[in-house]
This record gives C-alpha cells, sequence and structure tokens, in this order.
C-alpha cells in the first residue's frame, strides 16, 4: 500500500510541494523510513524523480537558450563522460607545450599538497618541510622522461582530481550547468579550467574552506593580493620586464583577484557567471603564453605563505 | 717596445699558437661550468630544473633543481622529524604515481652557512618497477639545490658514480637554462 502510494505521487506529480519534489535526497528518505520496498523498485522511483527534477530544470529560462547540441535530454540515460580523455583534451589545448604542462603538474601538486596534507601551524615546520618536499619535483621530472612526456600517464590523479573540482565549482555556481549534456558539461569545465587561467587560486579557495566557507579565506586572499600588486608593481618598474610578462600580471592581478573577491564575498551566482566571463576576455591575450606559468606560481606562492601568516596569526 | 714587438710577432706567426689563443678567448666563458656533465645527457630542461640520463646507460636518470633559500632554523635535524618529513614526501609522490618512496639511510651535515641531507632509498615508478635513488640536497639562506640520481638497480647507481655530479652541484658547476 505504501508503496504503491509513493509510486503514484512520483509518477504523476501530485506532491503538496514542489521544493520537496524537486529534491533527491527528499526521495531517498522517504524510501528509507518506508523500508517497504526492494532495491530495485527504490531505484525506478530515484529515477523518475531525478527525470521529473530534469524536465523541471529544463523549463527553467537559463537552460533555454543554449544550444541545442550541448542541451541535456531528460529522457535520454546520461553517459558519463571519460573524466581522462576530457582532461587530456582540456589541458592540451591550455599547455601547449609539454614543459608547461610540467610546470602546470608542479603548481597543482604544491596547491593540493598545501590544502590536502600539511596540518602544522607552526612556520618553520612548513617552512623547512616545504623546502624538503620541494625535491619532489625532481621525482617528477624523472618520471616524464620515463614516460617520454606522457603526463597523463603519471599525473592522472593530479588532472581528476583538478577535474572533478571544477566541476563541483560549476555544479554550485553556474545555473546553466545542470541544462547541459555531457558535452556541454565537458566543454563547460574545460572552459572554466582554460578561460580561468588561475586555477590554483580558485580551485584552492574552493577545496580548503568549501564555496560556503570560502569568506573565511579573504583576510589571506587579501594580504596575498595586496602582496602580489606591489611585487607586480617592483617586476613592472624594471626595465628588462618584456611585454608578455607585463600584460601577463596585469591580467593575472585583475582576473585572479576579481574572481576570488566574488567567491570569497559569497558573490551571487549570477556575478560568479560574469565574472567568469569578463575574466575570459582579460585573460585571453595570454592564455598560451609562458608568463602564465610564472604567474601561477607567484599566486599560489603568495597563497601558501599567507594562508600560513593566516594560520598562525589565528592560533596566537 | 721592442720586446713587446717582439712577442707579437711570435704570436702571429706561430699559427698554432695563435688559433688555441683564439679558442681559447671564444670559449673562455663557457670554462669551469659546463651545463651537463660529461658523463651525462641533457633530457630536458627549464628555468631552475635540469633532467639528464646517463650516456652508457639511459635507464639511470639524474635530476637537479634549484628553488629559494630558506632560514636553516626551520630545518631540524632530529629522526622524528625526518619521520615525519618521509611521511610528507611520500603522500606528495604519490599524487604522481610514485609509490613505496623509503628512505633507507640518511645523513645531515652542518656546516657554517648551509646544511647538507644525503639520502638513499628506493620507491617504485608509474610502472609499478622499483627504482633505487640517492640524493642530496644543500640548503642555504641563498638558494637550495637538490639533486637526485636514480637507477633500477644498486649496481647501476653505484656505477654511475652520482658523487661526481654532487660535488658538481656543491661547486656550482651546473649552469641552469633560463639563468
Amino acid at each position: 500500500m505504501t508503496k504503491g502510494f509513493f509510486i503514484f505521487l512520483f509518477l504523476f506529480g501530485f506532491w503538496p510541494s514542489p521544493t520537496l519534489f524537486q529534491n533527491h535526497a527528499f526521495a531517498e528518505a522517504v524510501f528509507d523510513f518506508g523500508t517497504c520496498c526492494d532495491s530495485s523498485d527504490k531505484s525506478k522511483v530515484l529515477k523518475l524523480a531525478a527525470q521529473a527534477q530534469c524536465v523541471q530544470n529544463m523549463k527553467k529560462k537559463v537552460c533555454q537558450d543554449i544550444t541545442p547540441r550541448y542541451k541535456k535530454n531528460c529522457a535520454e540515460k546520461n553517459i558519463a563522460a571519460d573524466v581522462m580523455n576530457l582532461v587530456g583534451g582540456c589541458f592540451e589545448g591550455v599547455y601547449n607545450s609539454n614543459v608547461s604542462m610540467l610546470k602546470f603538474v608542479w603548481v597543482m601538486m604544491k596547491g593540493i599538497f598545501a590544502v590536502a596534507f600539511f596540518e602544522s601551524n607552526r612556520h618553520e615546520a612548513i617552512e623547512g618541510a616545504w623546502s624538503f618536499i620541494q625535491s619532489a619535483r625532481n621525482y617528477l621530472n624523472i618520471h616524464y622522461a620515463q614516460a617520454n612526456g606522457d603526463m597523463f600517464a603519471i599525473a592522472n590523479s593530479v588532472f581528476s582530481f583538478v577535474y572533478n573540482v571544477a566541476q563541483t565549482l560549476l555544479k554550485d555556481f553556474s545555473d546553466q550547468y545542470q541544462c547541459l549534456n555531457s558535452l556541454g558539461q565537458s566543454e563547460m569545465v574545460c572552459n572554466l579550467l582554460s578561460k580561468v587561467t588561475i586555477p590554483p587560486i580558485t580551485i584552492f579557495a574552493i577545496m580548503k574552506y568549501g564555496i560556503k566557507g570560502a569568506e573565511k579565506l579573504y583576510p589571506a586572499i587579501k594580504i596575498a593580493r595586496e602582496s602580489f600588486v606591489e611585487q607586480s608593481k617592483k617586476v613592472l618598474s624594471q626595465q628588462s620586464t618584456s611585454g608578455w610578462k607585463k600584460l601577463a600580471i596585469q591580467s593575472g592581478v585583475a582576473g585572479g583577484a576579481s574572481i576570488v573577491h566574488l567567491i570569497a564575498k559569497g558573490a551571487e551566482k549570477s556575478a560568479m557567471n560574469l565574472s567568469i566571463k569578463s575574466t575570459e576576455k582579460t585573460i585571453k591575450t595570454v592564455s598560451k603564453s609562458k608568463a602564465r606559468d610564472e604567474v601561477e606560481d607567484i599566486i599560489i606562492n603568495n597563497l601558501l605563505l599567507n594562508n600560513t601568516k593566516n594560520t598562525a596569526t589565528q592560533s596566537q | 717596445m721592442c720586446k713587446k714587438q717582439n712577442w707579437l710577432l711570435v704570436l702571429f706567426s706561430n699559427k698554432k699558437l695563435f688559433s688555441r689563443l683564439l679558442l681559447f678567448i671564444v670559449f673562455y666563458p663557457f670554462f669551469g661550468f659546463s651545463a651537463v656533465p660529461e658523463k651525462w645527457k641533457e633530457l630536458h630542461s627549464y628555468k631552475g630544473n635540469l633532467t639528464l640520463s646517463l650516456k652508457s646507460n639511459p635507464d639511470v636518470y639524474a635530476s637537479i633543481t634549484r628553488s629559494s633559500g630558506i632560514d636553516l632554523k626551520a630545518l631540524a635535524s632530529n629522526s622524528s622529524a625526518f619521520k615525519n618529513l618521509e611521511k610528507k614526501q611520500q603522500q606528495m609522490l604519490s599524487l604522481v604515481n610514485i609509490r613505496d618512496w623509503r628512505v633507507s639511510s640518511h645523513q645531515w651535515k652542518t656546516m657554517k652557512d648551509k646544511k647538507e641531507l644525503s639520502m638513499e632509498g628506493s620507491f617504485l615508478n608509474y610502472k609499478d618497477n622499483k627504482y633505487h635513488f640517492k640524493e642530496l640536497h644543500i640548503y642555504s639562506a641563498t638558494s637550495v639545490l637538490q639533486v637526485l640520481a636514480a637507477a633500477p638497480s644498486l649496481k647501476e647507481l653505484k656505477l654511475a658514480q652520482p658523487e661526481e655530479l654532487f660535488q658538481k652541484v656543491r661547486e656550482g658547476a651546473i649552469k641552469f637554462s633560463g639563468e
């Protein structure tokens, strides 16, 4: 009786609240509570709930403007994308030489390490350990030589990690993401990774504190930004600074800081989308230049250093 | 004046001596700090990084990196601190599919303005092949130099004589690209 009743509700949308109807987790809770149904029935109902949610989403205005090629079809089974192939495609386009890919992997390794493995608050302990761990770069260099430059053979965990974080970021920040099929979603993720050229600073901010808690990072980012701007001014004042470097630093400061500023301040979703668009414009000119590696390196180092200082101040 | 003229005359009349002198002048800037030590072949290099393989055995690799200096007080040389560093390095290397990184022996050497750490051990690469390694880290306030030599067997590692390379790094005889 209970089983039939809930299936009826899901099938015909006869639900008291549309908000609850859209909530997938609610469906799960109901069936846990019911403990009436076998697993195949449960999965059927969940599938129907997900499909109904998809149809609801697709009716939203934000989904209407999407190119048919990228539009999700709720009736079709959503084929899971081959993450590694997509990541390969994304990064190969962005990092057009193996050496810059190697540098990128190193920056990501540093970032992942900094947010995932460091527990100490003591600045000396961090500085000492950090210096020691830099030797991992030697292993990466040798590894890269052994694999004949095939970065995906050796760094797939780094790439899928970055890709998954970027996907999470988009799911939460972009209204359009839910209207896209797997092709559209992967292109959007690639777009984020390639056009927002400061992935470490945005991705690691989210990773460390979560999207909602990102404002905790704001003081550190503020210091990082200020010191980065100071550093940039110094570099810019040097006569030897070439044009591309100047441009990269200016773009890096503008793009990276504006995005992190928006995240940190808990900006509106639309503002986030807007900032990605404006950053695309700003960064486009240097998207494939050697300068990006340097800019990323400076930013991640600033972020690490200032995170450390920030943690140390908090613990005092 | 007369003596000086004689000296120049000798120089210009002796073709062999003259050509040697010319070669010396042209190549003078490169003497003493060859980019790659003789036994090794450069595989790739970028700012502060140099990767080499042994000419006689391409399965033997070496890599040298140079990063910014450190306050030597930040380096604790006791064994519990080292255990912690070893654990952190294992975590870091696992990100690029290097597993089972173990240090069988290590030694700290403290000098007036720098600290040296030498290590030996083994690891499994991304194809699960075992490699033996020797590392040298030179920490100072101005720079941190880290050298790694790795070979599939201890015998091959010994034959490669990584100490020679380590010595060149100590002497500052390695030239990095982009510098």
